[in-house]
């Protein structure tokens, strides 16, 4: 089990001049200690117009920042969304190879196509078409980084033969990803050997279903690119504490607050209807999951409490058959920033080691 | 956390019908046509179109609703509403903040199971396969005229969601939002984009903003 942090860079109203600067160092204080205390990736999403909710819209600055300033943990572009009108192929391919240049190789690079209207219609995107031009991207933006020369005739766009520069430090190229929320993407994954990148924060039971069908179909899968990346990642809260009561209560708190924050949105589905979202999404999936547990009881799978109760969360993901799971530490600065690396620090002492790898499996994970 | 709403509900409580309890049970509608056009607000009136309890929804959105009912325990009737998208804490709502409709009995029953704020206008709905068109005239006055171009078929209706409205009730002296939750049932959503001539006051009997509306507009 490999464990990582995931950053929305959520910021906090009222906006002052120091809000944003203030939030943003913040995560890098907790990439730079989860890097010292053996977290294995950073993750940051983009998003764009998602008021406090995340002001993560060019991820992959921040995480040269991070990789920057860290040593060996890998930095995780999760989820580049692949939708023309918000970025161009060539470009995301381009970028995320020098990504992973200036950071030594540690690019994990996630793919998606956006679940809010408000962004989508904030770009002109048509969301009719974001599953089919996803699909376009995840099988060129591998050849871009492998065909020293890549030309290109398609539906979403178009190129004549280029040689796309840099090529990335990872040989042939680095691990790819998909952001899984609606149902059956699990398979889309599967089907092209791209990592699960779950999202949906919790349901332990729904989630090894969903694991096992991925599993099974990557046995005969055509990848997209030049390995299979078999391997699945969930996401929770991380709040841990000596206290369990109050563990569990900042948890519930962050849980509660994030879901409450992902609500304000306007999802494609209730403003555009269409076979492409099908479902609800992330949104209600993350209420449904993070903050109703049964009975009144910490939903299963979220990471709070003390150091025993968030041992045995991951022992119930490692069991579903998650490889890795990226903690959220804190939304729009709910939890101060000192309990957040407190509560980081006690993970990594009293959880993490329970979970360690072989000397010998740590010496050949991570590449892919 | 999120902004919240301006306005002042001691200027809408004297307002809110009289509502007999808020247990309210449902109400089957068989055979309706619907139709909603839903649109951007400018950010100026993103917190004062919502009482404080309401949050604006991101981006700030307003929706108008045509349904056509040709047979129900009221008779037929077609009624328009006006709602602003926000949410009520984590939960998606419509302020129904305006509304008309052609029949008084119409107009009693949906004031009476959920606070609807009808007036009495002619309202109509007419569709063809090469458009729609919705118009509503209140004491002789358009106040809303809208037309679908083309109009094309796009997904079963079980994959869209529709959103619930809060509106104000007042039970035993105290005012309340109550909700109701449209649950479409029908077989097919067509969607377009339209063509609005012109659209009711989102205050009741205040004027519209300045600004005309902007961005696109869907059918679902």
């Amino acid at each position: 089990m490999k464990f990582g942090i995931f950053f929305e860079i959520s910021v906090p109203r009222p906006w002052g001049p120091e809000t944003e600067y203030t939030v943003y160092q913040n995560c890098l204080d907790q990439a730079r200690l989860a890097d010292e205390l053996g977290f294995d990736q950073a993750w940051a999403v983009e998003h764009h117009f998602l008021e406090e909710y995340s002001h993560c819209s060019a991820p992959e600055i921040f995480l040269t920042a991070v990789a920057m300033q860290t040593k060996r943990i890998r930095v995780g572009h999760g989820i580049v969304t692949c939708v023309p009108e918000l970025n161009n192929p060539i470009r995301a391919a381009e970028r995320a190879a020098v990504l992973d240049l200036v950071s030594g190789g540690h690019l994990e690079f996630g793919t998606g196509r956006s679940a809010t209207w408000t962004e989508l219609g904030g770009f002109g995107a048509n969301p009719d078409d974001t599953k089919k031009t996803w699909d376009e991207f995840v099988r060129v933006i591998p050849k871009m980084w492998a065909q020293e020369r890549f030309g290109y005739e398609g539906r979403a766009f178009s190129m004549p033969e280029r040689t796309v520069l840099p090529k990335p430090y990872q040989k042939p190229h680095p691990p790819m990803w998909v952001a899984v929320t609606s149902p059956g993407t699990e398979i889309d994954a599967a089907e092209r050997g791209l990592g699960s990148l779950g999202l949906s924060f919790g349901g332990i039971p729904e989630q090894a279903k969903k694991i096992a069908a991925y599993r099974k179909r990557i046995q005969s899968c055509e990848p997209v690119g030049e390995f299979v990346n078999e391997q699945v990642n969930t996401v929770s809260f991380l709040y841990c504490h000596p206290d369990d009561e109050q563990g569990v209560k900042t948890g519930q708190e962050l849980a509660g607050t994030f879901n409450y924050l992902a609500e304000q949105t306007v999802s494609t589905r209730q403003a555009y209807p269409t076979p492409s979202y099908a479902t609800a999404g992330l949104q209600q999936a993350l209420r449904r999951e993070s903050t109703n547990g049964p009975e009144g009881r910490v939903p299963e799978g979220l990471t709070i409490g003390d150091p025993h109760r968030v041992a045995e969360a991951v022992r119930r993901w490692e069991a579903a058959g998650v490889d890795r799971i990226t903690f959220m530490v804190n939304t729009i600065e709910l939890v101060p920033q000192e309990a957040v690396l407190a509560s980081m620090r006690l993970f990594a002492q009293e959880v993490m080691p329970q979970f360690a790898e072989p000397a010998a499996q740590i010496a050949t994970a991570g590449g892919g | 956390m999120p902004l919240t709403g301006t306005r002042d509900l001691r200027a809408l409580a004297p307002s809110a019908p009289l509502l007999p309890n808020l247990d309210t049970e449902p109400w089957e509608l068989r055979q309706a046509e619907h139709l909603q056009l839903q649109y951007e607000l400018g950010s100026e009136s993103r917190t004062d179109l919502l009482p404080p309890a309401l949050h604006p929804s991101i981006p700030p959105t307003l929706l108008i609703n045509v349904t056509h009912v040709p047979e129900s325990e009221v008779g037929a009737f077609t009624m328009s509403t006006v709602r602003i998208g926000c949410r009520s804490g984590a939960r998606p709502r419509g302020l129904l903040v305006r509304g008309f409709c052609d029949s008084e009995a119409a107009i009693a029953a949906l004031r009476d199971r959920w606070g609807f704020p009808l007036e009495r206008a002619e309202v109509t709905l007419h569709s063809s396969y090469d458009h729609t068109a919705t118009a509503v005239v209140l004491g002789g006055r358009s106040v809303l005229d809208a037309r679908l171009v083309d109009p094309h078929r796009s997904a079963a209706a079980t994959s869209s969601t529709s959103l619930p409205s809060t509106s104000l009730g007042s039970t035993g002296g105290m005012t309340s939002c109550c909700w109701s939750r449209p649950i479409p049932t029908g077989s097919s959503i067509a969607r377009s984009e339209a063509v609005l001539s012109s659209r009711p006051s989102m205050r009741r009997p205040g004027p519209c903003p300045a600004r005309a509306p902007r961005s696109r507009y869907r059918l679902r």
